[in-house]
């Protein structure tokens, strides 16, 4: 898998054992982040579906997004979901803004353990 | 003490121009007070509100942002000609909801519950005014005072000095 390079954003992959970690780096500006966000997270699933990998979606280093960006990630949160496959999102609980963006998915966190929300600095 | 905080521009309705201003506001934030959270949540508010404004505005017409401050919130200011009424009845819609939720965190959770309703990701207008509440611990109103124009205006509370 290739990383992304949209605009001002950039999604770096990087896999491990056990998991697909995409770091986020940048900014998501876009009007419509859902046409390159969706193919790109199309790939990433099916790799993960195909390898049994979990996905992490790291934050802690993304400098911002817009209010449509977080429809994507809820959107990749419920296909993950729909597939069986982990999701865990990882950000910086220091920065105000990421702490209150993050902590509000935690109504996605269901008792299948399919999601999972994790500041940084926690193992 | 800081200086005042105060900002005016107009500038082209350009999608590009969201980045530009938001990231131009950032670092007068960050010059002004030193505060990466308030630059941050300023920040996002001047873009949601410029993403709102761009998207509906005539692309003829200039779009205003303004920011200034008193001794007990600054505010955040964004002005556009409006072609399209549904824009205002949409805006006035999302802010009746919000009234109606027990406080914006509560709100937000609830619009992205909402979200996960739907198998696409819809154009929907109104979530960067939910999130400007919640985030931005702002409130929201608005005005057409100017002929033709939205004002849409949100205003933060300062923290107590001594906090």
């Amino acid at each position: 898998m290739e990383s992304l390079r949209a605009g001002d954003l950039k999604i770096d992959i990087v896999e491990v054992d056990a998991a697909v970690r995409l770091h986020w780096l940048g900014m998501s500006n876009e009007r419509q982040p859902e046409k390159v966000l969706k193919p790109f997270f199309a790939t990433v699933l099916d790799n993960a579906g195909s390898t049994n990998k979990a996905v992490e979606l790291h934050f802690e280093q993304i400098e911002r997004f817009n209010s449509s960006t977080i429809l994507c990630i809820i959107q990749l949160i419920q296909e993950a979901r729909h597939r069986n496959i982990r999701l865990e999102v990882v950000y910086d609980p220091s920065r105000k803004w990421q702490r209150l963006s993050f902590d509000a998915l935690r109504i996605f966190d269901k008792a299948d353990g399919l999601f999972a929300l994790r500041p940084m600095g926690d193992a | 003490m800081s200086a005042a905080l105060s900002l005016e521009v107009e500038l082209q309705p350009e999608w590009r121009n969201v980045t530009r201003a938001s990231e131009a506001v950032a670092l007068l934030v960050l010059g002004t007070y030193g505060d990466d959270d308030l630059r941050d949540a300023i920040a996002m508010v001047s873009a949601e509100l410029l993403e709102n404004a761009i998207k509906y505005a005539d692309p003829q017409r200039l779009v205003r942002l303004t920011i200034h401050e008193d001794p007990s919130s600054i505010t955040v200011e964004v002005t556009n000609a409006v072609v399209q009424p549904e824009e205002v009845q949409r805006l006035a819609q999302r802010l009746d909801w919000l009234k109606q939720q027990p406080d914006p965190a509560a709100a937000w959770m609830e619009a992205l519950s909402l979200a996960t309703a739907h198998q696409s990701v819809p154009d929907r207008p109104g979530l960067g005014i939910l999130r400007i509440a919640y985030e931005g611990s702002s409130r929201i109103d608005y005005d057409m005072s100017e002929p033709g124009t939205l004002t849409v205006r949100a205003s933060m509370m300062k923290a107590p000095a001594n906090e």
